[in-house]
């Protein structure tokens, strides 16, 4: 045991030091703002892919989708579908014309053609509000998984997660980020591959009769008997009692993370629209493995290792994957078991760090880009100037989400997240597609579309059942059902019923820009 | 830079109409079609439910199997996607060689 948890320490050393010395390679390149918000538009499409994977593939897909699905199987399932589906519209509508009309941040494109000052404050307030619920949980994700998986104390684990990110974050800038979220994207698809290898063993490399010890029962030489949950199992209905609240959240998924700040901004990344385009079908096709696998090590562990002994671990089924290395390993108490579990917290801790680290530089460039220097500035700000604010905030960012982390210990992680998706969904993806693609849309529409959207999330979620209980106002878990199509109507009615503005002009040049790449920033 | 292109005369031009017609009605019409695609998924998980529970072959449920189709069909998207966006490619660079800044040759990004 003692071993194991030694092991584990060297791994997260191991993990620490690479990402430290990626750091320092890239602090040395690191010299100006299009290097510290854009990596100096240096990583190529598959690099970048890689970088959205490892952005986007948190610890509550690894360690909470394989939960759900150990513990509740079809409706774990049907909920791991959805957070790909959204991809379509990040390829189709988004990308592309996102990479060509932006600089470095959400709002440069949808204050291209529109007044500067108002959409750039309330673009602030959006990507804020996005940031923080995705921070929060995965801060107090991590805090819970290194606490439960290696014996740190909740708070302590919270602190050392936030130092490193800061680190990187402030003396790496973009391209650090980028790096370690490509090395935790390498690491975890690594860490999954293994254990798909060894349930392939297991179950002699026949998909169909993992499903069959789920269904009957069954004997495997060295687990004993193992599954047996029934054909209910794989029946909808043990986690969504209620469809409506379900199709809430279906709809949440796909359109939100074509509204995800920190997600979008990973397009200036790279040097051009094509870049882009292959930049997301890279992460698509790492993404979707990660999900499609994910799935067989839930139903694997659910079979392996058993719901008794998963709820038995606590945090709502997040033990579901370390459990099943465990026992695949060779069970508890074997040296095998013991290191694999290390291993996989290792790669969970890995994943918590890399998200964290994309999300406090994307607040860190809205505040220093498009609030210091574009609003309180006028735009009047040297490049020195501008790259020093940015290095605060990141810090500011970082110590505030910490202390926000201990006050949320004992928040509901995969509920914050989808509250992420659904602020992107109903306030940054309508006012995204209308500058782009809608000629008489204006800046009182987009203002409108993103303070109506923010706030009726928010005061939806303040007055749904996971605040309010039993006495809940509003009866979905979930508040894109209604605040998307309200972010939509606003953006429209708004638009319609103000003056038109007068700029046919940039929205020539923007349409142009957004579909040749004439003019786009390199 | 940009000031040396025509961007409004550029936008004019019966090429690049020509261009957001063609990828509009494709970029606007697929995502749309998927989104009630998926939806279908989650309607029929809540209320077809034998059907989703029945045994397609060997232990694969309907559900499963239709679940797993989501990544089959996403990835053809992308790849048709991907295929589309090159014809869009050229297009471009031929609006660009006819109208684009002539001082700057390299290729629109």
């Amino acid at each position: 045991m003692a071993s194991a948890q030694l092991f584990g320490i060297i791994l997260f050393g191991a993990i620490i030091a690479l990402t430290m010395y990626v750091t320092y390679l890239a602090s040395k390149r690191t010299t100006g703002t299009g290097d510290f918000y854009a990596a100096g538009r240096s990583l190529t499409g598959f690099q970048n892919g890689l970088a959205i994977a490892g952005d986007y593939l948190s610890a509550a897909s690894f360690l909470g989708i394989a939960g759900l699905v150990a513990l509740y199987g079809y409706d774990g399932f049907m909920y791991s579908i959805g957070w790909l589906m959204g991809y379509v519209i990040v390829l189709f509508i988004v990308a592309e014309p996102f990479r060509n009309s932006g600089n470095f941040t959400v709002a440069d494109v949808i204050s291209y053609r529109l007044k500067q000052r108002p959409v750039r404050t309330a673009g602030a307030v959006v990507t804020m509000a996005i940031t923080m619920f995705y921070m929060i949980s995965q801060l107090v994700g991590a805090g819970a998984i290194i606490h439960l998986l290696v014996g740190i104390p909740y708070t302590v684990s919270l602190i050392i997660v936030g130092v490193l990110m800061m680190i990187y974050v402030t003396l790496g800038g973009m391209l650090a980020t980028s790096w370690v979220q490509i090395i935790k994207a390498v690491i975890l698809m690594a860490a999954m591959l293994i254990m798909l290898a060894f349930i392939a063993i297991v179950f002699k490399f026949n998909l169909s009769s993992l499903f069959g010890t789920i269904i009957n029962g069954g004997e495997i030489p060295g687990f004993g008997k193992v599954g047996g949950q029934g054909m209910e199992f794989l029946t909808p209905g043990a986690l969504y009692s209620n469809p409506i609240d379900l199709l809430s959240l279906g709809i949440t998924l796909i359109l939100g993370t074509a509204g995800l700040s920190h997600l979008l901004v990973r397009f200036f990344t790279v040097p051009t629209a094509q870049a882009a385009r292959t930049s997301v079908v890279w992460g698509m096709i790492i993404i979707g493995s990660f999900y499609f696998i994910i799935a067989i090590i839930g139903f694997s562990s659910a079979s392996l290792v058993g719901s008794d002994a998963i709820n038995e671990a606590g945090g709502g089924g997040n033990m579901a994957a370390p459990l099943l290395a465990q026992v695949l390993g060779g069970g508890e108490g074997t040296i095998g078991g013991e290191l694999f579990m290390a291993g996989v917290s290792a790669v969970a801790f890995a994943t918590i760090v890399a998200v964290v680290a994309g999300l406090v530089i994307t607040g860190a460039g809205v505040f220093a880009h498009d609030i210091y220097t574009n609003v309180i500035k006028r735009g009047e700000v040297d490049s020195r100037k501008q790259f020093q604010v940015a290095r605060i905030t990141a810090f500011v960012i970082g110590v505030v989400s910490i202390i926000l982390g201990i006050l949320a210990e004992n928040f509901n992680v995969a509920q914050l997240v989808t509250y992420a998706f659904a602020v992107g969904a109903s306030s940054n993806l309508p006012v995204i597609i209308f500058s782009i693609y809608w000629r008489r849309f204006n800046t009182p529409g987009a203002v409108a579309a993103m303070l109506t959207g923010t706030i009726t999330t928010v005061i939806l979620i303040l007055l749904s059942p996971n605040i309010m209980g039993d006495a809940a106002i509003y009866p979905l878990t979930n508040p894109g059902l209604f605040s998307i199509p309200l972010g939509f109507l606003a953006a429209v009615i708004v638009t319609l019923m103000t003056k038109p503005e007068d700029n046919d002009k940039m929205f020539a040049e923007m349409s142009v820009r957004a579909h040749t790449g004439l003019g786009a920033e390199k | 830079m940009s000031k040396s292109i025509a961007f409004e005369k550029i936008e004019k031009t019966e090429e690049f109409q020509d261009l957001k017609r063609r990828k509009y009605r494709f970029i606007f019409t697929v995502p749309v079609l998927f989104l009630i695609y998926y939806l279908l998924f989650i309607v029929m998980s809540a209320y077809a439910k034998p059907l989703m529970s029945s045994i397609v072959f060997g232990n694969f449920t309907f559900g499963y199997l239709f679940g797993i189709s989501y990544y089959v069909v996403i990835w053809a998207l992308a790849f048709i996607y991907v295929f589309k966006a090159k014809s869009y490619d050229r297009q471009v660079d031929d609006i660009i060689a006819k109208y684009g800044p002539k001082e700057e040759q390299e290729k629109g990004a």
